[in-house]
C-alpha cells in the first residue's frame, strides 16, 4: 500500500532526516515507528502527506507516485491520510462538533451525512456530550482523542499518528492506543510514531526503528529497542 | 454554503475596523462612478438638445413681418446648399406669443412689450455643424437682415468641456479603482496573516484552493456590493437635493424629469461592478498568499 523507495531527504541547511529508505506498509497493517527525536519519524510523515518532495527517491500510496502529483491533487492525496498530531493542529475557535465536521466539509459530504457521521465518531471516541464545547475546556487527552475523531471521521485509507501520546499521562496514552487498535480493526492501516516503549513492546506489533535518518531494524513482532 | 456565509461573518466581525476601511474606500470610488455616470449622461442630454436646436437665427426689422414671396426666397436660397436640415419663420406675433409665456409671471415685463417692438426672425439648423457658416453667410446677405445669432461655437466649446469632463472623470474614477483595488489586496492579505495557522491546518486536512478562498471572495463581494448600494443612495440624494438648482441654471433645457429606468439602470450596473470588484480584488490577494 505504502512504498518508500531508496527514499532520502536532505534539508536546506544540510542537515540528512532519511537516508536511503526503503520501506513497505500493507494495507491493514498496524506499525510502529520508534528512535529518538531527529531520527526522521515525522519527516516520514511529512513526506507522506507531500508537505515537500523528498531529495531522492519515490513514495507510493498503492499506484500513486506521490512526488509526482500536481500542487491540485495534493489536497486529494492528504484526504486519504488521516493524521493525528503531537501539537494537536485543532482550531480553537471552533467547537468539538465543529472541528469534526470541517473534516466533512472539506471532503464534500453533504450535511446530513456529515451529521450522521460526526455524531458516530464522536461516539466512537468518547466524547460524546462534549459537542459544543471549545477545546480550551477539554483535558489534554480528549484534545487528543478530537484530533482522532477528525482523523477518523473522513474514512481514510491510512491513519499516521505522530506521536499520539507525547502529552498524555500513561492512562490516557492507553485510551487513544486502544481507540487505534480499534480502529485499525476496521481495515484501517494505522502507523504510530512514538517513543513509548511501555505501549510498543506490549502490542507486539512491527516495529520499524529509525536512527540518524535510517531504518536500524524492522522487526514484525518487535521491542522498542532504548 | 451556510458554512461557508458563517465563516464570512465571523471573519468580519473579528476585524470590524479593516471590514470599514475596505467598505469606505470603495464606497468613495463608487460614488465618484456614479456622480460622474450622472454627469456624462446629463450632459449627452444637453448637448443633444443643443445640437437639435435651431443653430443660426437671423432676425429682421422690429414690427415688420415678411412677406410670403420674401421668406420662400430666403428658403430656396438655403435649400439650394443642400445643407439645411430645418427652417422656420417666426412672425412678431408669434415672438410676442413666446415672449409671454416665458414671461408670464412678470406682469410689469408684459406690459412694456407688444408684437410691434419685436422682431421677425428665421430659424435654422444645418445637417453638419461644418455647414453652418455656409448658411450664415447666405442669412447675412438676405435684405432687412439685422442680426445673424450663430450657435457653433455654443456647440464646439459644449462638446470640448464634455469631452474634459469625462476624460477628467475617467482618470479620477481609474486612480480610485486601482486605490480601491490595493487597499482590498491589503485587507485580505493581512486577514490571511491573522488566519495563517487556521489555514495550514486546512490545507493539512487536504482542503482544496477554493475552499479556503471562498470565504474572503464572499466577504470581497460582500465589500463591494454594500459600497454599491451606499454610493447610490448618497449620490441619488445629492442629485434630488440638487435639482432645484440644476434646473434654475438649465432653464429650459429639459433635462428633468430622469425616467426611473435610468436609476435601475445605474444601480444595477453598480451592483454587478461592485460585486465583482470586490471578488476580483480578493482573488488577488488570495491568490498572491495562500499559493
Amino acid at each position: 500500500m505504502i512504498r518508500f523507495e531508496d527514499i532520502t531527504h536532505q534539508f536546506g541547511d544540510g542537515t540528512v532526516a532519511l537516508e536511503n529508505i526503503n520501506l513497505k506498509i500493507d494495507k491493514g497493517e498496524f506499525v510502529f515507528i520508534t528512535g529518538p527525536s531527529g531520527a526522521g519519524k515525522t519527516t516520514l510523515l511529512r513526506l507522506l502527506i507531500r508537505e515537500f518532495l523528498p531529495t531522492r527517491g519515490k513514495i507510493f500510496l498503492n499506484d500513486l507516485e506521490i512526488n509526482k502529483l500536481s500542487k491540485k491533487k495534493i489536497a486529494y492525496l492528504r484526504r486519504k491520510i488521516g493524521v493525528v498530531y503531537q501539537d494537536f493542529k485543532i482550531l480553537f475557535d471552533r467547537t468539538v462538533w465543529e472541528n469534526v465536521i470541517l473534516a466533512l466539509e472539506i471532503v464534500g459530504r453533504s450535511k446530513a451525512e456529515s451529521q450522521v457521521k460526526t455524531q458516530e465518531v464522536l461516539k466512537l471516541v468518547g466524547l460524546t456530550g462534549k459537542e459544543n464545547l471549545f477545546p480550551r475546556q477539554l483535558a489534554g487527552g480528549e484534545i487528543q482523542r478530537l484530533g482522532l475523531a477528525r482523523a477518523v471521521v473522513i474514512e481514510p485509507e491510512i491513519i499516521f499518528a505522530d506521536e499520539p501520546t507525547g502529552n498524555l499521562d500513561p492512562q490516557t496514552a492507553w485510551q487513544i492506543v486502544e481507540l487505534l487498535q480499534q480502529i485499525n480493526k476496521q481495515e484501517i492501516t494505522v502507523i504510530m510514531a512514538t517513543h513509548n516503549f511501555e505501549i510498543v513492546d506490549s502490542l507486539k506489533k512491527r516495529v520499524i526503528r529509525l536512527e540518524r535518518g535510517k531504518i536500524v531494524t524492522d522487526e514484525k513482532k518487535g521491542k522498542y529497542k532504548k | 454554503m451556510f458554512t461557508i456565509l458563517k465563516t464570512t461573518f465571523i471573519q468580519i466581525r473579528r476585524t470590524p475596523y479593516q471590514a470599514l476601511a475596505a467598505v469606505m474606500a470603495l464606497t468613495l470610488t463608487f460614488l465618484a462612478a456614479t456622480i460622474f455616470t450622472f454627469i456624462f449622461f446629463g450632459s449627452q442630454k444637453i448637448l443633444k438638445y443643443f445640437e437639435s436646436a435651431p443653430q443660426v437665427i437671423a432676425f429682421f426689422e422690429k414690427g415688420e413681418d415678411l412677406k410670403e414671396a420674401e421668406i420662400a426666397d430666403i428658403k430656396n436660397n438655403l435649400e439650394a446648399t443642400g445643407k439645411l436640415a430645418s427652417f422656420k419663420y417666426v412672425s412678431t406675433r408669434e415672438a410676442e406669443k413666446i415672449y409671454k409665456e416665458k414671461n408670464k409671471n412678470d406682469p410689469l415685463l408684459l406690459e412694456l412689450v407688444d408684437y410691434k417692438i419685436l422682431p421677425p426672425s428665421i430659424e435654422i439648423s444645418a445637417t453638419q455643424i461644418e455647414a453652418l457658416a455656409g448658411l450664415k453667410e447666405i442669412l447675412e446677405k438676405q435684405p432687412k437682415v439685422t442680426d445673424v445669432v450663430f450657435y457653433e461655437d455654443v456647440i464646439n466649446t459644449l462638446s470640448l468641456w464634455i469631452n474634459n469632463l469625462r476624460l477628467v472623470g475617467l482618470i479620477l474614477i481609474s486612480y480610485l479603482t486601482i486605490q480601491s483595488i490595493l487597499i482590498l489586496v491589503l485587507i485580505v492579505s493581512l486577514k490571511i496573516l491573522i488566519r495563517k495557522e487556521e489555514i495550514e491546518i486546512l490545507q493539512l486536512l487536504g482542503a482544496s484552493f477554493w475552499f479556503i478562498a471562498k470565504p474572503f471572495l464572499l466577504e470581497g463581494m460582500l465589500y463591494g456590493l454594500i459600497a454599491a448600494l451606499m454610493s447610490f443612495v448618497i449620490a441619488t440624494s445629492l442629485l434630488l437635493y440638487t435639482t432645484p438648482i440644476i434646473l434654475n441654471w438649465l432653464g429650459e433645457i429639459p433635462l428633468f424629469p430622469i425616467p426611473f429606468f435610468f436609476f435601475l439602470a445605474v444601480l444595477l450596473g453598480e451592483i454587478i461592478l461592485g460585486g465583482t470588484l470586490g471578488i476580483l480584488a480578493s482573488l488577488l490577494g488570495v491568490y498572491r498568499f495562500i499559493k
